[in-house]
């Protein structure tokens, strides 16, 4: 970068610092305006990552699919006729796109990806006092569970040189009851996965409860079988005549490579290596969170190899069913999987829950979502 | 919604060697679950003594079914009575055993003579 070019950049991040959100889109176009360029528009993706909307409310939505939707959400940079698309990409997250309309290329493509990560983080920073971002991203169509739920959400990925973790749900505007999380604390990565029994509201609650249950006993530094205690004894005060929540908590240890997994009453992940797709049976299945009154919840040590993938699912992904009324078997969900493997976590979680809402005759009736974990 | 709606039949519970048992037929799912539930709080509301759910007439079960049966589990034990599930297919044993409930529900292969 050159110093001209540092100091434009010095000149945006002190711009969006101090702009009121409804301006951003208009501060933005004018700071990246240059000779030959006509015309500069901020597109937010939706939450369900199928649609663009215009920040400045006057291009209105473009659909958000295919080879279009691949290469942004890869991060990459994409011509279009006449115009080029630059992600806008923050916290691992592509949170958007700047259409330019007129040439770019060379440094002045290379000052606008970077301008895109300034605004990006711009663009997140802003939902700390502002919803115009959110509202841009879809968050007035939201249903109240899902509500709640996006706002209980970790990032949709997170990559590092030792690990890449990332989760996806469906539907996303209506999603209840379903859960994920993780964390990368120093040598412990901690990934979990949780189905509040129910649906609508209470649902939702019970997987409000387990998560922040779940939160707090890992910020405690509890092992496995007390954080699981922990969630037993909050979702049954939370709702003892019926309330459960099947889940998993997996922890994997960055110095031994070993994987622990407490499973309580949840579907087996699956393990991928080099070769072979494996499910992580536990030695003995256990109820869910909230029906088990013992303390002696029982964890499973697995060995990780450089580059295994473990995948974790909720039933809603193999229930969906088609015309015939035939589920999506778990065979045929780990080769959808497998097919989509090599592609970064977030762009994998994509694409298989696209597969399953394919398979469903209908829209979904329970959620589906699926967490993946690789271990380089 | 396109695509076929889910279908199920609760018949009224029948007592067979002193079991009350309750055979729904069909699939459980969001769409059909309230109407076992119907059936089985109107079970629990009469002091069962002893309640079988039979399984076997169900093609499909999610956790919306484990739901109903674990609410009703949960009632009949402030009066101590018993209760049996019979799964029928494969895919609802493995559903039941699975959610870790195989105990919980006394997951069984027939009707169990009646105890005491």
């Amino acid at each position: 970068m050159s110093p001209s070019e540092a100091g434009q950049l010095a000149g945006l991040i002190d711009k969006l610092a101090r702009v009121s959100p409804p301006r951003l889109a208009g501060v933005i176009a004018e700071h990246l305006h240059r000779p030959g360029i006509d015309r500069v528009t901020t597109w937010v993706v939706d939450l369900g990552a199928r649609r663009l909307t215009d920040l400045a409310e006057e291009r209105g939505h473009r659909l958000f699919d295919g080879y279009l939707a691949q290469t942004v959400l890869r991060g990459e940079s994409t011509p279009l006729t006449g115009a080029t698309l630059i992600p806008l990409a923050g916290r691992g997250q592509v949170v958007g796109a700047l259409e330019v309309e007129g040439p770019a290329s060379g440094s002045h493509l290379s000052e606008l990806e970077v301008a895109g990560q300034v605004i990006a983080e711009a663009l997140l920073a802003s939902r700390g006092h502002s919803d115009l971002y959110e509202v841009a991203r879809g968050a007035h169509l939201l249903s109240l569970p899902a509500t709640i739920q996006h706002n209980l959400l970790p990032l949709p990925s997170f990559v590092d040189d030792e690990v890449e973790v990332g989760g996806r749900m469906e539907p996303a505007y209506d999603i209840a009851g379903d859960a994920f999380d993780y964390a990368v604390n120093g040598d412990h990565v901690h990934i979990a996965i949780f189905d509040g029994v129910g649906h609508g509201l209470g649902a939702t609650m019970l997987a409000s409860v387990a998560m922040a249950a779940y939160r707090l006993g890992r910020r405690q530094g509890l092992e496995l079988p007390d954080i699981a205690a922990t969630l037993d004894e909050a979702i049954a005060i939370a709702d003892p005549d019926v309330g459960f929540v099947t889940g998993i908590l997996l922890r994997f240890d960055r110095r031994t490579r070993t994987l622990e997994t407490c499973n309580a009453g949840h579907l087996s992940p699956f393990r991928f290596d080099a070769t072979d797709v494996t499910p992580l049976d536990p030695s003995r299945r256990q109820p869910p969170l909230g029906l088990m009154t013992s303390r002696d919840r029982l964890i499973d040590r697995w060995p990780i190899e450089p580059g295994e993938m473990v995948v974790a699912y909720t039933d809603g992904v193999i229930n969906a069913r088609d015309n015939d009324r035939l589920m999506l078997h778990e065979q045929a969900l780990m080769s959808i999987v497998d097919g989509a493997r090599h592609q970064p976590v977030h762009l994998l979680c994509r694409a298989v829950l696209e597969k399953v809402l394919s398979h469903s005759a209908g829209p979904l009736d329970d959620d589906a979502t699926i967490v993946v974990a690789r271990f380089p | 919604m396109s695509g076929h709606v889910a279908q199920l039949t609760v018949p009224e519970p029948t007592g067979v060697g002193g079991w009350i048992v309750v055979k729904p037929e069909g699939e459980i799912d969001i769409a059909t679950a309230h109407r076992l539930d119907a059936v089985l709080s109107d079970v629990v509301s009469r002091d069962p003594g002893r309640l079988f759910v039979d399984l076997s007439g169900v093609v499909f079960m999610d956790s919306t079914g484990l739901r109903s049966l674990i609410r009703t589990r949960k009632q009949l034990d402030r009066t101590n009575a018993e209760m049996a599930v019979m799964p029928g297919s494969d895919l609802i044993r493995r559903l039941i055993e699975v959610a870790g409930l195989a105990e919980l529900l006394s997951m069984t292969d027939s009707l169990p003579e009646a105890s005491g």
